[in-house]
């Protein structure tokens, strides 16, 4: 049977936009600020290691109600990154894994969305608003052309993602040289995989709502302001009652955080999930986009 | 014997010209074909290239296409004229797939506009109001282009060279669109609509904003794909559409309300109009040319000292009423300014339109000119009531 998309076409048009995007405003700026904000992550994390420091979890040893040991409970039960994480996920960031890193990591699931945001509004709104989108669809089929932009975004967040997560890693290997090797480059892989994952839906959801809206001032606000509403609303809501936790499911804001769970199961549930609300997104973008004037 | 020789010259140089054509031409093909691109079928003759039946298009609660018919057949060079706001580019917009029509339906070359996998590379657009995209150079977004209709590495970049060369940009392939003029940016758009070998060609104003060498350039390439390939074009500019169509559509407020070959458009074999200079001829001149054979009426307009003269179907060749009339306007000592066949497309264009142009006052052609009452040549021809000979101001209210 015949696939619904040429792939050919598909990749011809990831080809292409990937060398627009790279050049593009909404590229440079998330390339910017993605540096400036991992890269600054990173190097906070990397202070954080103990010189000479021979365990991975300095942050364990921490002696119980001391100073830094209440800070670290306050900020573990009021900022979202971590108050959204179990005490079975925290004892094992803390103590299996270089802590450093976890800290890294949590705050990272809770950044990079954004900043999957900020790059992504344009990839479909663009072309709709100024209607170059004409110039192409002649020559290829809106579903073509749709998931290829998809996928040049897709493509330039991983080149991004994944030269900072290289980066930061070298910076913890360099400096924590007590830090046993192998656990760090495993635990990198995972940030980088729980990263990506994490930004392949939010890709999508862009693409869906700039096919619904089809300016990219719009997408963008809407696009921003529906996931600030639901991240918000959630919050104040599930307050008073715990049904209204099903709001965070609306978009993927509590599925990324299974990602530092210590259960293989339990990333790949999520990572399948991810999955699920890419296809969910780009199928509501597309029935948008097949028959819009354009 | 020296002029013998020039001549013989003159024509081995021109065959020597067609000869390097072929080959070029040849070898784009065997290019196309190495690179995987099929080559196009000449058009058929009798078959369909465009059918558009009972379009319509609203915005909302307003309609811009009031469900009309079109048949565009396949090697038709086809004028689409109209006011500004009578429906041509959302007509474009929905032949090519980019609107989807509130009813009715529109086949392209058999299929829907929106089976894109059929229609690749066989139908091709020029949109008005498209932008090129910001951030790729014009020669990096037409092997984009190339590159989705079938060719392949060294092929799409050599295409790309072709049309921009064809357009008259071949100094500018590294710019980036933001470094066009808007001439330059439209030449490019054009460019890209000549890639490879579509089939029909819709081109939506393509000489608006450029200069006239420029303009005349892009004239000349759709003069040469006359009969060979089918085009639409659409353009205020109705002397440039009478001069590279077969064909013309008329359309205004959502309806096509005249549609035929150019030379039926125009009444080509049914009117003459001929610019009588020197003077103004008098009354029995055009008595004269009235009750010669074949002539319904005369009309005169003095201000251009244009004269109309309307054929009847068993009138002779219109060459021998053109000779019949300068050898009389020679008779009476007097000059000739230009000579039409058939009334221009401007002057058909006002009438259906009922806009004034031409028409307005002083103007000729449109309702209210020079044969109405108070004109010369109202009810009656000339010499009717307030005709030929009245005081100057007559040329229409």
């Amino acid at each position: 049977m015949a696939l619904p998309v040429n792939i050919q076409d598909t990749l011809i048009v990831t080809r292409f936009d990937y060398r627009n995007l790279v050049r593009s405003a909404p590229g440079v700026i998330f390339l910017v600020v993605y540096l400036f904000v991992v890269v600054q992550l990173g190097a906070i994390s990397i202070d954080l290691i103990p010189v000479g420091a021979s365990e991975p979890s300095p942050m364990c040893k921490l002696p119980t109600g001391s100073a830094p040991d209440r800070i670290k409970d306050k900020i573990q039960r009021s900022i979202p990154p971590f108050s959204n994480v179990s005490p079975q996920a925290w004892r094992y960031l803390e103590c299996e894994r270089p802590v450093v890193m976890s800290v890294f990591f949590l705050i990272a699931l809770f950044v990079v969305p954004f900043l999957v945001l900020l790059l992504s509004f344009n990839q479909v709104a663009g072309y709709l608003h100024r209607r170059s989108i004409r110039y192409i669809l002649p020559k290829t089929g809106r579903a073509e052309l749709y998931l290829g932009l998809f996928l040049s975004n897709l493509k330039f967040f991983t080149v991004v993602s994944g030269a900072v997560t290289a980066a930061v890693t070298l910076g913890w290997l360099i400096v924590g040289r007590s830090l046993p090797l192998g656990t760090v480059l495993l635990f990198s892989a995972q940030i980088f995989a729980a990263l990506w994952l994490s930004a392949v839906p939010l890709i999508a959801f862009m693409a869906m709502m700039a096919a619904a809206v089809g300016k990219p001032t719009g997408t963008f606000f809407l696009g921003v302001g529906f996931y600030l509403a639901v991240d918000i609303a959630g919050g104040l809501i599930s307050r008073q009652t715990e049904y209204a936790k099903v709001l965070f499911y609306v978009i993927p804001l509590e599925v990324k955080y299974w990602f530092a769970y210590p259960s293989l199961g339990r990333f790949l549930g999520a990572a399948v999930l991810m999955l699920c609300y890419t296809v969910a997104y780009l199928a509501i973008g597309w029935g948008f986009l097949r028959r819009r004037n354009v | 014997m020296t002029d013998d020789l020039k001549q013989a010259e003159e024509e081995l140089r021109r065959a020597e010209e067609k000869l390097q054509e072929a080959r070029e031409k040849a070898a784009r093909a065997a290019e196309k074909a190495k690179a995987g691109v099929k080559p196009r079928p000449r058009p058929k003759k009798g078959k369909l290239a465009i059918d558009v039946q009972k379009l319509r298009f609203s915005y909302g609660s307003i309609e811009i296409l009031k469900g009309f018919d079109l048949k565009v057949s396949q090697g038709e060079t086809l004028g689409f004229v109209g006011p500004n706001g009578a429906g041509k580019t959302t007509s474009f917009s929905v032949i090519a797939g980019f609107l989807v029509p509130s009813g009715g339906e529109v086949r392209v070359l058999g299929r829907s506009p929106w089976d894109t996998e059929h229609l690749k590379g066989r139908l091709s657009v020029l949109p008005q109001d498209a932008q090129l995209i910001a951030n790729v150079g014009i020669h990096g977004q037409l092997v984009f282009f190339a590159e989705l209709l079938g060719f392949s590495g060294k092929a799409a970049e050599e295409e790309a060279t072709r049309v921009l060369e064809m357009v008259g940009l071949a100094e500018h392939v590294k710019k980036f669109p933001g470094h066009l003029s808007h001439g330059m940016a439209k030449r490019t758009g054009l460019a890209q609509a000549f890639i490879g070998d579509p089939e029909v060609v819709l081109l939506d104003e393509p000489t608006a904003g450029l200069d006239p060498f420029a303009a005349k350039q892009i004239r000349d390439i759709i003069a040469s794909m006359r009969g060979e390939r089918t085009v639409v074009v659409s353009s205020h500019n109705l002397a440039e559409i009478q001069d590279i169509c077969t064909d013309v559509a008329l359309i205004h407020q959502g309806q096509i309300i005249k549609h035929g070959d150019i030379d039926t458009f125009t009444e080509k074999d049914n009117q003459l109009r001929i610019q009588i200079r020197g003077g103004v001829p008098p009354v029995t001149f055009f008595q004269g040319i009235e009750t010669s054979g074949g002539v319904r009426n005369v009309e005169y307009e003095p201000h251009m000292g244009w004269m109309t003269v309307n054929l009847l179907p068993e009138a002779p060749p219109a060459d021998e009423v053109i000779k019949m009339i300068v050898g009389r306007v020679f008779e009476i000592g007097l000059s000739l300014g230009e000579i039409q066949r058939g009334t221009s497309l401007e002057d058909v264009f006002f009438q259906l339109t009922g806009q004034g142009g031409h028409g307005a006052p002083g103007g000729h052609g449109a309702p209210g000119s020079y044969g109405t009452p108070g004109g010369y040549g109202g009810p009656g021809g000339y010499g009717g009531p307030g005709g030929y000979g009245t005081p100057p101001g007559s040329a229409g209210p």
